[in-house]
């Protein structure tokens, strides 16, 4: 008999803070670009996000990883649905964590990992930036102000000064909501750009959107900025990819798969040799970050199991120091 | 939010029997022959049993599916540890979660090792009674007197009216076990056998369920008119043994091709989807003929598909819901 440790959203939410999914991602792009983590790439369910059967207008993708520094195994199974998801009003992305020890074998956790999800991927668009962007001040043009918009300003916050950020959203209602949430969170000021163009005109552009649209025009792009497209269409111009001076993702074999380089990979115009580095290797010193100022550059954190798998490892020490959670024998 | 089911290994025993699990393996691999069913190949996580370089002698597979017929998604998280039967653990750890695809809500995470065991079991004893010469008093052999062995019998013998169940292991202990525990719980007449050379004469179907690498299975023990079923991971059969049969049946496509008794030749191109001549769906959704000759030789290789785990966890899951058994938590 072995008891596996049950946390609900509440429970995860009480144990981790941004400044520790930070470190966590941190460490965990070193363990990457170090190759002491294991990280296939995503298996996807198409559930009738792109498919035409069955008509759920879903998916879920199932992201196993073993990550060497924490010791640790697991995966995240998740998904976002737009159909009765929706209609109910509950949360675009669901999902689970496993947790096992790699010895042998027992599953240590299951957690949820939906809070999970939109911490950590805030957090690997800031550590990303540690990295890419040298100065302590940045103006940040944000497309998409929903939960991920949340959890990206507030990871971007608690590294750098945010002069200003440039919301823009389709609905004018979430920008609002936002700009209410995030006032305490921006150092600077919060405005709501009138044009998807306004919010584009910033050192750091972070689009986080469900649009199946390339809506960000390659000429709105100034020389120095660093766009990262997280959406899972492609959010900005073919020629923004083709023209920008470094393209920089966090897991090669996902990022030319789904994304934003899903289209021009499949077309043959953008291969693994376009590709400059990886997050990890800059994180672990073994490629340079940004090069000139004027650098243009794209990246792309589509999101690993590997971070996933150690915030919740962190998630379940803490649970453990605090004495958190349910029990359950499964086996 | 709404509570997800938590089942038990023991639980999942009171709540399915053998000749359910094939009647709902049955009804899924229609359904897969009918393309009602998602299935991506499987997604391994390797935790040291292939090219890693971890210590732990390791593997997990994640799994996931959707089935049409019973309108839910799901995924399998399993894996082997080699080191573990000497520990006195368990070999297989594995936990099913099912998901409803309307609303991306967690139904249930359960215990997968009976689960895995009882449906590959079934797997075999659906294709036997599609692929197999003699439906009529049938002869038995099988290799690896383990846990799948166990199932395998249990599941064969639910379909069967069995002649003679043969039983050959490496470890003469072991198959004394099997006879032991496994004749009270069947009426099959269980014989143990000294060399796998005898215990194929006469018998019309070889079901092998070994962890060998040693190729044991030799073409004269793949005679005409025999079903043989390979089902280990690793390399029980000899190449002339696979290159000989007359139909090659398997149970997916894609992940036939990479892993299991296939493997090896199709990585030296001896063996192409070509060669393939259906899946097991297609044979009992009528789509492909099963037998056509009484001298056939058919291989049957069935690795195992998430679908038969989703569809068999979504049968417990609605029985536990009618009975009240398990527990709920509210993710």
């Amino acid at each position: 008999m072995f008891k596996t440790r049950l946390l609900s959203q509440e429970e995860v939410k009480s144990l981790v803070t941004m400044k520790d999914v930070l470190e966590a991602v941190e460490k965990t792009f070193k363990g990457m670009g170090e190759g002491t983590v294991i990280n296939p790439t995503k298996v996807g369910l198409d559930l009738g996000e792109t498919a035409s059967y069955p008509p759920y207008e879903g998916f879920m993708n199932a992201m196993p990883a073993y990550v060497g520094w924490l010791d640790s195994a697991g995966i995240k199974w998740a998904g976002g649905f737009l159909g009765e998801r929706r209609r109910m009003d509950l949360p675009y992305i669901t999902s689970l964590i496993l947790l096992i020890d790699p010895k042998i074998g027992n599953f240590r956790a299951v957690m949820d990992g939906a809070y999970i999800t939109n911490m950590r991927t805030g957090a690997q668009t800031a550590i990303a930036l540690k990295y890419l962007y040298s100065k302590k001040n940045l103006r940040l043009g944000l497309f998409g102000a929903g939960m991920q918009g949340h959890t990206q300003t507030m990871a971007i916050s608690e590294i750098f000064h945010i002069d200003e950020v440039r919301v823009y959203d389709i609905n004018p209602d979430a920008s609002k909501k936002y700009a209410e949430d995030m006032k305490n969170k921006v150092q600077g000021d919060i405005v709501i750009a009138s044009s998807p163009e306004e919010a584009a005109d910033a050192d750091v552009v972070v689009c986080v959107t469900q649009s199946k649209d390339k809506f960000v025009k390659d000429k709105w792009l100034k020389p120095g900025t660093i766009l990262f497209p997280m959406g899972s269409y492609q959010e900005c111009e073919d020629e923004f990819i083709l023209n920008a001076d470094k393209i920089i993702v966090d897991h090669i074999g996902q990022c030319l798969h789904r994304g934003a380089l899903k289209g021009l990979s499949e077309a043959g115009k953008i291969t693994e040799k376009n590709i400059y580095a990886t997050i990890g290797e800059i994180v672990a010193g073994k490629k340079l970050g940004r090069g000139r100022e004027e650098e243009r550059i794209l990246c792309i954190p589509i999101g690993t199991g590997a971070m996933d798998v150690a915030v919740a490892t962190i998630v379940l020490q803490r649970a453990e120091e605090k004495e958190i959670g349910g029990f359950y024998e499964f086996v | 939010m709404v509570g997800t089911l938590l089942l038990s290994r023991e639980d999942i025993r009171d709540l399915i029997s053998i000749e359910e699990v094939v009647e709902v393996v049955e009804k899924t691999f229609k359904d897969m022959g009918e393309g009602g069913v998602i299935n991506p190949a499987k997604l391994h996580l390797d935790l040291g049993d292939g090219s890693s370089g971890l210590p732990y002698k390791a593997g997990m597979n994640a799994m996931p599916a959707y089935i049409g017929w019973q309108k839910v998604a799901g995924i399998k998280f399993i894996g082997g540890w080699e080191d573990n039967p000497s520990k006195g653990l368990p070999y297989i750890r594995g936990m099913i979660i099912l998901v409803n695809p309307e609303d991306g809500q967690f139904l249930s995470v359960m215990d997968g090792g009976l689960i895995t065991a009882m449906r590959t079991g079934a797997q075999v004893a659906v294709a036997l009674k599609y692929l197999m010469i003699k439906k009529e008093r049938p002869v038995i052999a099988l290799f690896g007197a383990g846990t799948q062995g166990r199932t395998q019998l249990l599941a064969i013998s639910s379909v069967f009216d069995i002649k003679e169940f043969r039983v050959y292991d490496i470890n003469k202990d072991a198959a004394m076990l099997f006879l032991k525990e496994m004749s009270p719980m069947t009426k099959a007449p269980i014989k143990l056998f000294d060399s796998p050379q005898e215990a194929t004469d006469g018998a019309d179907a070889v079901v092998s369920v070994t962890h060998a690498k040693n190729k044991f299975i030799r073409k004269e023990m793949f005679k005409e008119g025999v079903t043989l079923c390979p089902l280990g991971s690793f390399s029980e059969c000899a190449d002339d043994v696979i290159l000989s049969a007359d139909k090659i049946v398997v149970d997916h496509v894609e992940q036939c091709l990479h892993r299991g008794a296939l493997k090896e030749l199709v990585g030296a191109g001896a063996i192409t989807a070509e060669n393939i001549y259906g899946t097991l769906g297609e044979v009992v959704a009528g789509k492909k003929h099963g037998r056509t000759k009484n001298d056939e030789k058919i291989l049957c290789v069935t690795i195992g598909t998430g679908a038969m785990d989703v569809s068999v966890a979504s049968m417990v899951y609605r029985r536990a819901m009618e009975k009240g058994k398990g527990v709920s938590f509210s993710f």
